[in-house]
């Protein structure tokens, strides 16, 4: 076996099409490993742990290091050089095209001061100093990279202040500004309803919803996933809230979280009763009655949270009603369960959103039912090995732990669809639970293999004597790039119960978990 | 393109978008952040809201009312139907008012001077208005009066009524008008603060300014000049750079400069004389 | 935020091209940065960077430091002895350009530039003498720039050359540089023959009196609105130089025909001006020097005020930090080789005389000038294209200096340290290439840039001295 590397001096590419390289180079058949990296630290001691190679590069060099036959390396690395020097249709179009790049957020503004809003999505050791930057040149920010330094958030945060200006981030992965989808967002109608969130997902499926409700958002910004710690003291969450608070397109605010520490929970509280406008909040796993005061109403699930909003922009009352199960729904679920052989009693709830994985635990905890989690809940176990489900196992397909080196599962579901194949092979598996997130950055095809893997994964448990009860939830708009009908029905097609939000489908796969396990609830 | 100059009352770095106002051959006013700032061709002289950049007929940039104007960290963008016009303005030097001038001898023979050159260019009703003004700023009662009747009055963009309340309170707003000087800028400023709605927007807005104490080089050198010993030739450049501005305009604030320095400058004179 | 409701969204995406394409699919209005980190990749810098732009500090520095270049007016005023012009060229000193460098690391041409400038002294009798006095530290060598001179390749001057002495009018700052003796065989690329010898010995006596008396009794010694004409007859004031050579020698001629002195030496002087089209080098160069310095020494300041290179390294200064010299070796020329010679024959960048970029012009000027480009197989297109991208890492544009092919804007002027660093983009230097060894002269030319490091480790400093990093405690 052999080891071959090159490198590039000054030569950088992003994480995606370092990744997109990557993958072409390892399909050159007789290739053990490929790696196409940029040369920072850590990647190159990686490289040398791997077997790949010693470098003496810098930090902005590219190195491509692949192992496996000789005959396999040379073309490797001969066509990652085919690949990395190609060049633009002539030489003269490129030297204007280089001339003209724009590489700084300053160039972009000197070129246009139009520009209001900066979007960093560069790595986390880099972040920070591009917003800083664009905070600099009164812009305001989201900052899609995570793994930026608590100090330098707090530092970024507190110029934003000083300076009327608001960051969405850290680890911020969805926003619509004035009616713009930003990263991972939906296509929803414009309307009176503001949202401020902490994650991701759960703006998507709130702002969905609304949409699907016949409402309409005015803004839904972002605050990152640390906001709300004691060191930042909820920042942005206060910026975004009072922005809303103040603007005349938008009558009725809501907030989604996870539960804040005590005082910023007040801290944001107090704001929102002051608010003349209705604030909704959901902090996702926390008790509502301890949110609801005067003009502020607390919700226990996304869905909920939308529907509030819904009926107090058309000046009704909020009913927080829970989800209930319709009759014949019922008996849908009952019968699957009767169905199943005695050794079918687990859910896999395999999430691409973090915080559907988050609600689908609380579901099911509150429904007597703990599982094991690479993100567990309080009151539920982490898992001894994330790749290999324990019994309830309900995980989060875009933590860290899946995603290094890895598109997240929201863009590329095979890792997911594997993990699919995996869990309905497996005898003790009653229920499986997932999502399907649309929009904006999301796969143009979220599906495609998915029905394959649950058509031939049913029929081999048929086959063994076993009935595996799917069921999903599809967060996406009528609006949005990919077809959402045609997207729910397949899945149902293919026999999944599709419900209409992720908190209707786990109380769906708990009824059916409750009736496997005998568990009252 | 590059500011060749920018007023100091123009905080270039901070963000905000605006509006053209109006398209001249050689200046393009623009509404941004409740003030007005002024693009101006190099042969006009600095105002505390100007930036001045090389000499050119703005009306074939295809610059139009309306359009949009967006400032951040020292750029300028203007944007017309076709293109769009970026001033770089970060480092260009700013126009600050020298602080204080020397009084020197013989302010009542430069103010003839001054009197000599302007008064024929001036409108004819300019000169009866400005000592209206002058006399009621000592008679608090009468001057809500008065300045109401010379807000907006008179012909021009910026009426000549506007023009001489200007070179009034040029001279008012100086260090050397003394401790009357200033009781009656505050009293003029008061008066004129209600009435601004009455007159032409631009003109609004440079009331507004002079109210603040902001007023344009031209005059301020004048001012200067007149205070201080420069000698003839230095006084007649001064008085016709301010001259030079519209059609009576110029002329029309040398009348209320020569009312009120008279009134509020000379004394001061006559007691070092003494 | 309210402002930003009420505003057209226009979206900067740095990162991603995914982002980007989404926003434009959905209709909005973005635009997509070709972005890589800045600063060599070090997150620390970067940071460190990041809080350096719009702070209020260095903008206020800046626009100091700018306007008093921009307020410059040099004169030529005087031609004198270096040691009458220079106080500390009255001991045994010999300057040379770029930045501090030990007699032992130095290159060839430089070091034969040397010796020769010891024995034109008369401080040794042969070349081996000479060089023996200059290892051994007879001789203290110095960078010209400690002295507020220029000065082009080896750039040596020493106590008994005439140089031109040139006055910023605005400020009272004077700056000085040498004589340039020509093309071919001449000290500036190491020569240190007889015949280079006994040239300097009549630079430095019948041609001084001439040109000192020529220079005093100039009716016309502005050089700024000379260089500004000479930018619209095809010169860049570092590369071409012939246009403000020919303007020169109008005036030079004019004064000396009004002179008492002996029409032979008259002839000889002038005949010697004309038949060197880089003679308006040396000045261009003094002249720039005087208006860098006028910028120099604003506190805070992040403006370039001095490039320049001594065969090994490339060095820069900022306004703001005062005589710290940041340093790293030099880049490589991309250029076209005179025929039999290779870039296995080339000295590295050598000279004062990016000090014209500094100030604007060379490189900078390249649309006046396209003429070099073809050296890198270029159009006039690219070098205006050139000049273009220069404006995205200075302070401003000269409206003194403009250009035509920029539809008379003024040239990129003030190159601010910051940007460099941000933008990934360096200075770009029009050059001649010297060959390594002492004494055979130019073989070539082309354009280089300033080497990143040199930048890099004046923010740090810079930002060091201003505590930009904000602390981590509320």
């Amino acid at each position: 076996m052999s080891t071959r590397s090159r490198y590039y001096p000054n030569l950088y590419k992003d994480s995606v099409s370092l990744m997109t390289l990557s993958a072409k180079i390892t399909a050159v058949s007789g290739l053990e490993a490929a790696s196409v990296v940029m040369a920072s630290a850590t990647n190159v001691e990686n490289l040398a742990q791997a077997g790949l190679g010693e470098f003496e590069v810098r930090p902005n060099d590219l190195v491509v290091a692949v192992s496996g036959s000789e005959e396999a390396c040379v073309e490797a690395l001969q066509k990652a050089d085919e690949l990395l020097t190609a060049k633009a249709s002539g030489g003269g179009e490129e030297e204007a095209a280089a001339h003209a790049a724009l590489t700084s957020i300053q160039m972009a503004v000197a070129q246009d001061p139009a520009h209001n809003f900066a979007l960093i999505s560069v790595p986390g050791d880099y972040a920070a100093a591009e917003a800083m930057k664009a905070l600099r040149l009164g812009m305001h920010v989201m900052l899609f990279s995570d793994n930026v330094p608590p100090e330098s958030e707090l530092a970024l945060k507190t110029y934003a202040r000083d300076h009327d200006l608001m960051v969405m981030g850290p680890d911020c992965g969805t926003a619509i500004v004035n009616g713009v989808p930003l990263g991972f967002a939906n296509v929803v109608r414009r309307g009176p309803i503001g949202v401020v969130g902490a994650s991701g997902t759960g703006t998507q499926e709130v702002t969905v919803r609304i949409h699907q409700l016949g409402g309409g958002v005015s803004q839904a910004l972002g605050t990152g996933g640390h906001d709300l710690s004691e060191l930042i003291g909820g920042i942005s969450m206060l910026y975004g809230l009072r922005a809303l608070d103040a603007d005349p397109a938008t009558k009725v605010i809501v907030l989604v979280s996870k539960p804040p520490a005590p005082d910023i929970a007040a801290r944001v509280l107090a704001i929102a009763e002051a608010s003349a406008k209705p604030v909704v909040v959901i902090f996702l796993g926390g008790d509502p009655a301890m949110v609801t005061r005067n003009g502020v109403y607390g919700a226990s699930y996304l869905a909920q949270a939308a529907d509030m909003a819904v009926a107090l922009s058309k000046g009704g009352e909020a009913a927080a009603t829970p989800v209930s199960i319709a009759n014949d729904m019922r008996r849908t679920l009952s019968g699957l369960a009767r169905a199943m052989a005695p050794v079918q009693r687990h859910v896999r709830g395999i999430f691409s959103g973090g915080t559907f994985c988050f609600e689908a635990q609380l579901v099911h905890a509150a429904a007597g039912i703990r599982a094991s989690s690479n993100t567990p809940t309080a009151g539920n176990r982490p898992l001894e090995d994330n790749w290999k489900s324990q019994e309830n196992t309900i995980i989060d397909m875009g933590d860290d732990e899946f995603t290094q080196g890895r598109p997240h599962p929201m863009i590329d579901p095979s890792l997911r669809d594997a993990r699919l194949r995996d869990e309905i092979a497996d005898p003790t598996t009653a229920v499986v639970l997932f999502d399907v997130v649309l929009g904006y950055g999301a796969s143009d095809d979220p599906i495609a293999k998915l029905l394959g893997v649950i058509g031939s994964g049913k029929a081999k448990a048929s086959a063994a004597g076993r009935t595996v009860a799917f069921v999903g939830y599809v967060c996406g708009t009528d609006q949005d790039p990919q077809d959402r009908d045609q997207i729910v029905a397949g899945l149902k097609s293919a026999g999944v119960l599709v419900a209409s939000s992720n908190a209707e489908a786990a109380t769906w796969s708990a009824a059916i978990i409750a009736e496997r396990q005998g568990v009252q609830s | 393109m590059q500011a060749l100059s920018v007023g100091h009352a123009l905080d270039v770095y901070s963000a905000g978008s605006g509006r053209i106002h109006s398209v001249f051959a050689h200046a393009v006013n623009v509404e941004i952040r409740r003030d007005m700032w002024t693009l101006l061709g190099a042969e006009r002289t600095d105002l505390p809201f100007g930036i001045r950049v090389a000499s050119m007929d703005f009306i074939s940039l295809g610059l139009c009312r309306g359009n949009p104007v967006n400032a951040r960290s020292g750029f300028i963008g203007f944007e017309s139907r076709t293109a769009r016009i970026v001033v770089d303005c970060r480092a260009a030097p700013r126009w600050t008012p020298a602080r204080e001038h020397k009084p020197a001898w013989g302010l009542g023979q430069r103010l003839d001077l001054l009197s000599a050159v302007t008064k024929p260019l001036a409108w004819h009703g300019s000169i009866r208005m400005a000592c209206a003004v002058v006399s009621a700023l000592s008679n608090p009662d009468a001057l809500d009066d008065v300045v109401s009747g010379v807000v907006g009055c008179g012909p021009g963009c910026t009426p000549a009524g506007d023009d001489v309340l200007i070179g009034i309170l040029a001279v008012l707003g100086s260090p050397h008008s003394g401790e009357t000087g200033s009781a009656a800028f505050h009293s003029l400023r008061r008066s004129l603060r209600p009435l601004l709605p009455r007159t032409t927007d631009i003109s609004a807005h440079l009331l507004r300014q002079a109210a603040d104490g902001l007023v344009g080089r031209a005059v301020h050198e004048l001012v200067g000049a007149s205070i201080g010993n420069a000698g003839t030739s230095a006084l007649r450049e001064a008085v016709n750079r301010v001259v030079d501005t519209g059609a009576t305009s110029g002329a029309d604030m040398c009348m209320g400069l020569l009312a009120s320095a008279r009134s509020f400058l000379l004394d001061h004179d006559e007691r070092e004389a003494a | 935020m309210k402002t930003l409701f009420e505003q057209d969204l226009k979206v900067v995406n740095v990162g991603l091209q995914g982002f980007a394409d989404n926003i434009a699919a959905a209709g909005g209005h973005v635009t997509h940065l070709s972005w890589s980190p800045p600063a060599g990749a070090d997150a620390a810098l970067g940071w460190t960077l990041a809080n350096m732009i719009g702070d209020p500090r260095i903008e206020n520095a800046n626009r100091t430091a700018y306007e008093r270049y921009l307020g410059a007016q040099p004169r030529l005023v005087d031609f004198v002895l270096a040691r009458d012009a220079m106080p500390a060229l009255a001991e045994r000193r010999i300057l040379h350009s770029g930045p501090p460098i030990a007699w032992s690391d130095m290159c060839g041409p430089q070091q034969g530039a040397i010796c020769g400038a010891i024995l034109y002294e008369g401080w040794a009798k042969t070349l081996e003498a000479a060089e023996k006095l200059a290892a051994s530290g007879g001789v203290a060598l110095e960078p010209c720039h400690a002295h507020r001179a220029v000065g082009p390749m080896a750039g040596i001057i020493s106590p008994s050359m005439p140089v031109w002495v040139v006055e910023n009018t605005a400020a009272g700052n004077r700056a000085f540089c040498n004589v340039n003796e020509g093309l071919g065989k001449v000290l500036r690329f190491g020569a240190n023959s007889p015949e280079v010898l006994d040239r300097l010995r009549w630079l430095g006596s019948e041609f001084f009196t001439a040109m000192q008396v020529a220079v005093r009794g100039l009716t016309d010694a502005d050089l700024k609105p000379l260089m500004a004409q000479a930018l619209h007859m095809g010169d860049e004031l570092h590369n071409r130089n012939a246009a403000a050579s020919g303007l020169l020698f109008k005036r030079l001629t004019l004064s000396l025909l009004g002179s008492k002195l002996d029409g032979g030496a008259i002839k000889r002087a002038l005949t010697f001006v004309a038949g060197n089209d880089h003679f308006f080098l040396n000045l261009s160069m003094a002249a720039c020097k005087s208006m860098s310095d006028a910028a120099h020494g604003v506190p805070g300041s992040s403006m370039v005020t001095v490039m320049a290179r001594n065969g090994v390294n490339f060095g820069i200064r900022l306004s703001g930090t005062g005589d710290k010299w940041f340093q790293a070796p030099a880049n490589p020329v991309n250029g076209l080789y005179f025929p039999g010679y290779t870039i296995e024959d080339a000295a590295a960048d050598l000279g004062d005389s990016a000090i014209t970029e500094t100030n604007g012009l060379g490189g900078f000027a390249m649309a006046a000038s396209p003429a070099i480009v073809q050296f890198v197989g270029g159009t006039p297109a690219d070098a205006t294209a050139n000049s273009r991208r220069m404006l995205s890492i200075t302070l401003g544009s000269n409206p003194a200096f403009t250009l035509p092919a920029l539809n008379f804007g003024g040239t990129p002027a003030g190159i601010d340290a910051r940007l460099v660093v941000d933008a990934g983009i360096l200075p770009i230097i029009n050059t001649g290439i010297a060959h390594k060894k002492a004494g055979v002269g130019q073989i070539g030319a082309g354009i280089t840039t300033a080497p990143m490091e040199c930048f890099n480790a004046a923010i740090a400093a810079l930002g060091d001295s201003l505590h930009t990093v904000p602390k981590a405690a509320r």
